[in-house]
């Protein structure tokens, strides 16, 4: 009875695990396009109601702009008929969610996706995209190609020497400076590193002397909004609002400060290359910015400063809040939040436009502003981050694929509406357009011209490793704003070391599994 | 060829097998759903993970997918200065294994001396109970925001009332474990205060008399009466206790997700990482070829929890009563002597019990 | 009477004895004197109980479930406190003394045995909470255990023994301490009728050999009689005879005690006795000498009791006027100046009449004259408490009718079989209803006496009763035997050494008990009489002996 029993489990348990390994097993290389163009008598290809289906990880606020690019897409290819429909997807689910989907459902798989472009290298590598240069051959008389955009964007889409995707737009975070604030203490925007701590200094010693004019961005309190020279933010007047917290911060300032002293962020395997002395030295400026210490590099004094910058209690929270009370300058945040800010504070406190006094905020790039050495050629250099679009493996049909294609041209060719959203063009045609420089809706000269040039971003480099390289780097800023005491024991050197390890072993141990 | 038989011994056949229908069809019948569904979500996934478990999985691109024998476990189990997922492992490992140690009694014993008090019936008890029981109906998400309202640096009532400037949640470790421990308290006692209470109320009230009879008041009288009547209940609590803080996820995902970092030996580790919340960190990343190891991580988990509930059901068990004092009774029946000496005599073939 | 000293001296003298009352004029070991017990949702369970135990003796409670012997055994024990009266045990006041403190053992219904501790432990377990050293622990657990037989079991825990064996493990536990008093609570409910035989024999033989005063409640009239020095039968809260079973088989005090007691029970009939005739619907029945002169007597007696139960139906009825005042006094509240005093004066004189007619009301002229007079500045609080006062007086008077009807009313317990208006010991299950005051209950017990009385009282009828063994085969007895009756058996049960014939007879069903002398089948006809010498006969009201 009991080896009955033990058989009958046996039998179950084999079944089972030959099911399972079948299914574990299953390779599908997804590599089975079929050749289904068709072409018209002037060899245009045509396209039978074919739909798109899109993932996009662009979220509010701008996914309204990246509508309006897809609703013309719509207009314009649909006679011919093919269409796209737009579907969001939150980021933090978006990668997880992609292989899972094109894995387990590639019934509902999307067929394009918009995505970071430096994460492409790792989606390649892992082939759920598709390689895009024979879509683009196939269709007559195409002008595509990889030199109509800024080389540095397209270098990211490019992996083991083939397009996998087509990049729309550059970005990198933005620092919004109270410039009403600046103004009336007859202070200048910075526009370097060497400037933004005069500026802060000043800032400080008029505090000190009880002669600092701010005013508060407060809709609901018409006497906050009348400038006092009070000194009522306590004794501290931190200029600089800047923390573990913020995401903006994390994401762009250490990578910008490894290339503006003439670091790489990846090395030729797509490691880490970001544990420069220039980034220490960075890093160390920001230590020195919570505490008021001098800064020195290579053992000379860079800067004094009459106190701190930096307020260490900041959090998510102060980003905003301590801008608005002019209890801060400067404060960290993505562009795309540029034209709500512009108009919430030009609406409470009138603009230049308007005929008042001061515009309230401005904007200002990180061009120079971690350069210790402001004459260098990188010194102007941003670390940039870029959408994309490529296609997903799951599309089989060659028709299909070429859609894809034109879709991603159109859509980054003609893309002016979306720029409104705080991002800068990848296409170059557009960069010198009319209709982009004079967008009907005023926003290239209202913010989108301080994002930076265009030829200044610098990216992540093509590597599989992206999580393991960029968030290390976000590590180190997280770990030199910290409250915590291990943290502020280490040095800095201590700590970057210590960053750069665990991402080597992270990919060490990835790469062993 | 046709089978003789008797028209009785058919019948009896036919009532047999109508008997062995009634009874197995309708535990067929029952159970069958609930089989299927077993089969599938537990025994399936359970299969599957192991299979995952002995290979190089990638759940992005199955062409990398590899068999890789034991080494996942090889590696959990030996390479700890080599991979992070065995530092990460073992890391997490221990955190839940020390706060297991810390909250599991107190888990236990303050809903203990609450359904303690609560049994005496003071005035108002129903809603002293309700009270207590409330943090329970609520969602781990919801207490945990009631916890960073409490806890936050610079908003927190805490910091507010007392005056301190405290970074409860992101300032050090042992702090961050401090509010995590209390939001598992505060929120997980209702469910043992429950089974606790209900089995205090069981307790046969002659027997608080009998202990006052016979002279035992007080705290004594409860380790008398009291504490072996609900030791059953005490094991309950114990055992989803235990298990359920080695599946401790969602406290920390809602309060700390982790942080804050802590540096040990120039290795940076998320301090309030427990194993449950390393393993989803893994699954929700974006290394998709993770998760053979993952596989292996989680087997490996079950298996410390099985040994942890056998060792604990090992050492809760019914012990069989010994024969020591019959055997000296007996003893004692044919000497009527007490002690040491008299156990002597026991090597003649009495065997105790009926020594009259 | 204990003489009066002031609450300091009180206080001084209570410290100086360490606490420990002792009672001087103590007359028992075990002493309960005017014991009330009243539970906390006002129901009453013992009325007035009173009973002194002699050292060594063997009492025995027994009386229907609800009786109160139980809560009287808690009592004793410390596990129930005591409303009202004085317990001493051992001459030491010891009402406030804690159980561990009294010096008894008790015996549970439930054993009460600790389901986690092996024999050895659970029989031990009260000395080694008193620190009794090991050795002398086992030397007494053996020999308990040689005593009980437990031996072979004292490794095992309680679940792994019988019904019997836990019986007596619980029963071990209460000797091996060498208690002054043992209390037992229906120790033998839970066994089956065999073993329960078995066991009331052992725990006799216990008595016996350990000789400890025993207090032992039972709801099983068999048990108290085979067991009991002394039998103290309870009904309703009230104890109903104290005596050694045979007083108590043989001179049942009242129809309650009658029936209760025996096997079958006794024969209770109503019949009409003049002229010292008993006339039954089946033929006249003639009267020992003094039977007749006797309950004439009684009757006269009994009118004169009546009387002044009328009285004291009056009573409470005024007593319904005061809570009429109290009503009126709430109202007066509500009410302005000119209205209150209109209402004032109503409230006066009805005080004024009150009082006339009862001696403890103080109410006169001068006092409605200072209320009226005093209308400006009348303080609603301070009358609302003279008059609570007034209605406190009147409450005590109730509590002091209520115990002797009481006491009428649980005698005849079994002769009112319709259901009782009042049932104090039960009303636990509807706490919400609004509560029936005291005075009302009263009322209403008097009211229906008073309906029984006048339905009964001018007639000559009363209960009779005779034990089923005293009736006989008018043939075959030779003693002093009534005239004969004929009757038909109606059932004929066979007892192996005796018949129980039931007759119906009298209106009622009549039990006797005969040898095997003759062959009885259901359905013959016989001729019986009575045993005249044992004819008992009682009030057909109260249903108290008369003779």
């Amino acid at each position: 009875m009991k080896l009955k029993k033990l058989t009958t489990f046996a039998v179950c348990a084999a079944t089972a695990l030959t099911c399972t390994l079948s299914v574990a097993c299953n390779t599908g290389d997804g590599n089975g396009i079929v050749n289904d163009l068709v072409y018209d008598e002037y060899g245009e290809v045509v396209f039978d109601n074919v739909n798109l289906k899109v993932w996009s990880v662009i979220g509010s606020p701008d996914n309204k702009y990246l509508d309006k690019v897809n609703t013309s897409f719509n207009d314009y290819y649909r006679s011919n008929g093919l269409t796209a429909t737009v579907t969001e997807v939150a980021e933090s689910a978006f990668y997880n969610q992609i292989v899972q989907t094109l894995n387990t459902d590639p019934k509902n798989s999307p067929d394009v996706i918009i995505f970071h472009s430096e994460r492409l290298a790792k989606l390649a590598n892992d082939k759920v995209l598709l390689p895009m240069d024979d879509f683009y051959a196939a269709v007559q008389g195409n002008t595509f190609s990889k030199d109509n955009y800024l080389s540095e964007v397209m270098q990211q889409c490019i992996y083991n020497g083939k397009i996998y995707g087509v990049p729309l737009d550059v970005h990198a975070g933005m620092w919004y400076v109270r410039e009403d604030i600046l103004e009336m203490n007859e202070l200048e925007v910075p526009t370097s590193l060497s400037e933004l701590v005069e500026v802060c200094n000043s800032l400080i010693d008029l505090y000190k002397a009880g002669q600092l004019q701010t005013r508060a961005m407060d809709k609901d309190d018409a006497a906050a909004r009348n400038w006092t020279t009070g000194t009522n933010f306590g004794d501290d007047y931190c200029p600089i609002v800047m923390s573990k917290q913020g995401g903006i911060e994390t994401g762009w300032i250490p990578q910008t400060a490894v290339i503006q002293n003439g670091g790489k962020l990846t090395d030729a395997n797509g490691g880490p290359a970001w544990d420069t002395q220039g980034l220490t030295d960075v890093m160390q400026m920001f230590r020195d910015w919570q505490t008021g210490a001098s800064t020195y590099v290579d053992g000379q004094l860079k800067f004094e400063y009459s106190g701190k910058f930096v307020d260490e209690k900041n959090d998510y929270n102060t980003t905003w809040s301590k801008l608005a009370r002019g209890e801060a300058v400067f404060c960290c945040e993505g562009p795309w939040w540029a034209e709500d800010r512009l108009d919430e504070y030009e609406a409470v406190l009138g603009s230049k436009a308007n005929g008042d006094r001061f515009n309230p905020l401005g904007l200002m790039n990180m061009s120079k502003l971690y350069a210790l050495d402001e004459d260098a050629e990188y010194a102007s250099k941003v670390y940039g981050v870029g959408h994309c679009f490529s296609v997903c493996k799951t599309v089989t049909s060659l028709t299909k694929c070429v859609g894809a294609a034109l879709y991603a041209q159109y859509m980054t060719e003609n893309a002016y509406d979306y720029f409104q959203g705080g991002h800068l063009p990848a296409n170059k045609a557009i960069i010198t357009s009319e209709k982009f420089t004079q967008h009907k809706s005023g926003y290239y000269d209202r913010y989108v011209k301080y994002l930076g040039n265009p030829e200044d971003f610098v990216m992540l480099g093509s590597t599989p490793h992206y999580s393991e390289v960029y968030q290390s780097l976000k590590s180190v800023y997280e770990d030199v704003f910290t409250y915590n005491a291990d943290y502020k024991a280490m040095t800095i050197q201590q700590i970057i070391n210590a960053r750069v390890i665990e991402a080597r072993n992270d990919i060490a141990s990835k790469e062993g599994l | 060829m046709e089978r003789m038989t008797t028209v009785s011994n058919y019948a009896l056949k036919r009532s047999k097998r109508t008997e062995f229908f009634k009874r197995y069809g309708i535990v067929l019948i029952f159970l069958g759903p609930y089989l299927f569904f077993f089969l599938l979500f537990c025994i399936y996934p359970l299969l599957y993970g192991i299979v995952m478990s002995l290979m190089k999985f990638s759940i992005s691109d199955y062409s990398q997918n590899e068999w890789r024998g034991l080494k996942n476990y090889w590696t959990i189990l030996t390479q700890y200065s080599n991979s992070v997922y065995s530092r990460n492992f073992w890391y997490s490992m221990k955190n839940t294994a020390v706060f297991a140690v810390i909250i599991v009694p107190l888990a236990v014993i303050v809903p203990l001396i609450m359904a303690v008090l609560i049994n005496t019936k003071p005035k108002g008890y129903k809603v002293f109970r309700a009270l207590i029981y409330l943090p329970s109906v609520l969602p781990v998400s919801a207490s945990g925001v009631i916890f960073i309202a409490m806890f936050s640096r610079n908003f927190g009532y805490i910091n507010q009332w007392f005056g301190t400037d405290i970074d409860w949640l992101g300032g050090s470790s042992t702090t961050a474990w401090i509010v995590i421990l209390l939001l598992c308290l505060w929120g997980g006692w209702g469910g043992n205060f429950i089974i606790l209470s209900a089995g205090l109320k069981n307790v046969d009230k002659s027997l608080y008399e009998a202990a006052n009879v016979d002279g035992c008041t007080g705290f004594r009288r409860m380790m008398v009466v009291t504490f072996p009547a609900i030791k059953q209940q005490l094991i309950l609590c114990l055992f989803t206790t235990i298990i359920g803080y080695f599946g401790l996820y969602g406290q920390i995902y809602v309060l700390t997700n982790a942080g804050p970092s802590v540096n040990i030996d120039g290795i940076n580790y998320n301090s309030t990482m427990s194993i449950m919340w390393y393993l989803q960190s893994l699954i929700n990343g974006t290394n998709f070829e993770v998760y053979g190891m993952v596989s292996a991580m989680g087997l490996l988990l079950g298996i410390f929890v099985g040994i942890i509930t056998g060792l604990q059901l090992w050492l809760t068990r019914e012990r069989k009563s010994g024969t020591k004092l019959s055997t000296e009774f007996a003893a004692y029946m044919q000497t009527g002597v007490i002690g040491k000496s008299a156990a002597l005599p026991k090597v003649s073939d009495d065997k105790g019990g009926d020594g009259k | 009477m204990e003489k009066k000293v002031s609450q300091k001296e009180a206080r001084a003298i209570y410290l100086a004895n360490n606490k420990r009352i002792i009672g001087d004029d103590v007359d028992g070991f075990v002493v309960l004197r005017n014991i009330d017990k009243v539970y906390d949702n006002r129901v009453q369970a013992v009325f007035d109980f009173n009973l002194s135990v002699k050292k060594n003796e063997f009492i025995v409670l027994v009386g229907p479930s609800g009786c109160g012997k139980s809560t009287t055994l808690r009592m004793i024990a410390g596990l129930e406190e005591i409303t009202s009266g004085f317990l001493y045990i051992d001459s030491v006041l010891s009402n406030y003394l804690e159980s561990k403190d009294r010096d008894i053992a008790m015996v549970f219904q439930s054993y009460a045995l600790y389901p986690n501790m092996t024999v050895y432990d659970n029989i031990g377990f009260g000395l080694k909470a008193r620190r009794v050293p090991k050795e002398e622990i086992k030397q007494k657990v053996f020999e308990a255990a040689k005593m009980l037989d437990l031996g072979p079991y004292l490794d095992r825990k309680p679940r792994e023994l019988s019904g019997g064996q836990m019986q007596r493990v619980a029963l071990g536990r209460a000797t091996v301490r060498n208690a002054k008093l043992f209390l037992m609570d229906e120790p033998l409910s839970n066994l089956d009728a065999k073993l329960r035989v078995q066991m009331r024999s052992e725990i006799v033989n216990l008595h016996k050999r350990i000789n400890a005063t025993t207090i032992y409640v039972t709801h099983d009239q068999t048990e108290a009689m085979t067991m009991a020095d002394r039998i103290v039968i309870m009904n309703k809260g009230l104890v109903q005879q104290i005596g050694s079973p045979l007083e108590i088989y043989n001179d049942p005090q009242n129809v309650f005690v009658a029936t209760f007691i025996g096997n079958p029970p006794m024969n209770v009939f109503s019949a009409d006795v003049t002229g010292g005739k008993l006339k039954t619907e089946n033929g006249a029945v003639t009267l020992k000498g003094g039977y007749h002169e006797t309950y004439a007597k009684h009757i006269a007696r009994r009118a004169e009791f009546f009387k002044d139960f009328e009285t004291k139906a009056q009573l409470i009825e005024e007593k319904a006027a005061c809570d009429l005042i109290q009503k009126l006094i709430a109202e007066l509240k509500k009410l302005g100046q000119d209205e209150l005093k209109t209402r004032l004066e109503e409230v006066c004189a009805a005080l004024k009449t009150l009082s006339a007619q009862k001696g403890f009301i103080r109410f006169g002229d001068d006092e409605a004259v200072a209320l009226m007079s005093n209308l400006d500045n009348l303080d609603l609080k301070t009358l609302k408490r003279d008059l609570l006062h007034v209605k406190q007086e009147v409450d005590n008077t109730d509590l002091q009718i209520s115990g002797t009807l009481k006491k009428v009313d649980s005698a005849g317990a079994f002769v009112n079989k319709e259901k009782e208006p009042v049932e104090l010991g039960k009303k636990k299950k509807k706490k919400k209803e609004p509560e029936v005051p005291l005075n009302e209950q009263n009322l209403q017990i008097i009211r229906k006496y008073l309906a029984l009385y006048s339905a009964e009282g001018a007639q000559t009828n009363a209960f009779l009763g005779i034990r089923p063994e005293d009736i006989h085969f008018y043939e075959d007895f030779k003693g002093n035997k009534s005239e004969p009756i004929r009757a038909t058996a109606s059932f004929v049960e066979l007892l192996g050494s005796e018949y129980c014939i039931y007759l119906d007879l009298f209106g009622t069903r009549i039990i006797m008990k005969t040898g095997l002398g003759r062959i009885i089948k259901t359905g013959d006809e016989i001729e019986i009489c009575f045993n005249m010498d044992k004819l008992k006969l009682f009030d057909k009201i109260s249903g108290e002996r008369v003779i």
